[in-house]
């Protein structure tokens, strides 16, 4: 993938989740039952997806109560870190003709792809998974 | 490298490429030389395929993304929950491409 397509990739994605995220204000109401999903896991299977809940941290985060948005789902924090960066990280590229997120993107996708780190992650997002089914997300 | 070597490759992998490409891929091939068929005849291509599958069962975990190896937006998708379902959709239509140009990455780099 060339560094433009990450580019609109990446805004895309921050474009939708903070579209998504000022929707959840409106409508959530932190009630499975009720509130409209887009996972489509959950929506055929019925259990909970490693992500399923990151709505609801990134909404208590924003409300400044880290403790019940580490409940909701831990990940919440790695895409509020995520929304905060690149964004910037991005504009700052375009504003300076540079590639340096595009760098460190192919750099740490080689680093995720030694055994080494990946098997640990993969089990942090087991474990998370496991949890995020028994709360029943 | 000879002709019937070359329609042999063409015929057994020719699923794992564009259709497009293959006229290309055949001109290379006849240009290299007999020492690289080796080689060539140990690479693993991803099938389209498989990839379609995993990716209408498993998208919007990322794992399609994550067997052709795009690491870094398999992760994405997993992260988003299938980038909020839209992604996960969108990836039905790309996956299969997406793994034929894997390959093509993969035998040119024997090629060159």
């Amino acid at each position: 993938m060339g560094r433009n397509q990450l580019y609109i990739l990446l805004t895309a994605l921050s474009v939708a989740g903070i579209a998504w995220l000022g929707y959840s204000f409106a409508f959530t109401t932190f009630s499975t039952k009720n509130d409209f999903s887009p996972c489509l896991f959950k929506s055929t299977t019925g259990l909970a997806c490693p992500a399923c809940g990151s709505t609801r941290s990134l909404m208590t985060l924003l409300q400044g109560n880290w403790q019940e948005a580490f409940f909701w789902n831990p990940l919440g924090f790695l895409l509020f870190a995520f929304l905060l960066t690149v964004p910037v990280w991005i504009l700052r590229d375009l504003f300076f003709r540079s590639d340096s997120l595009f760098l460190v993107y192919n750099r740490t996708e080689k680093m995720l792809q030694k055994r080494a780190i990946a098997i640990p992650l993969i089990g942090l997002v087991m474990a998370n998974w496991i949890w995020n089914i028994v709360k029943n997300n | 490298m000879e002709a019937n070597k070359v329609d042999m490759f063409i015929l057994a992998n020719g699923k794992f490429f564009e259709s497009h490409q293959l006229h290309m891929i055949r001109e290379r091939l006849l240009a290299l030389d007999d020492s690289k068929w080796a080689v060539i005849q140990t690479l693993q291509f991803k099938d389209p395929t498989t990839s379609i599958i995993v990716s209408i069962l498993a998208g919007s975990l990322g794992i399609d993304r994550f067997m052709i190896g795009d690491t870094g937006l398999g992760i994405g998708k997993l992260l988003t929950c299938g980038g909020l379902g839209i992604w996960a959709l969108v990836d039905w239509f790309l996956i299969m491409d997406a793994t034929r140009e894997k390959n093509l990455t993969k035998l040119q780099s024997v090629l060159y």
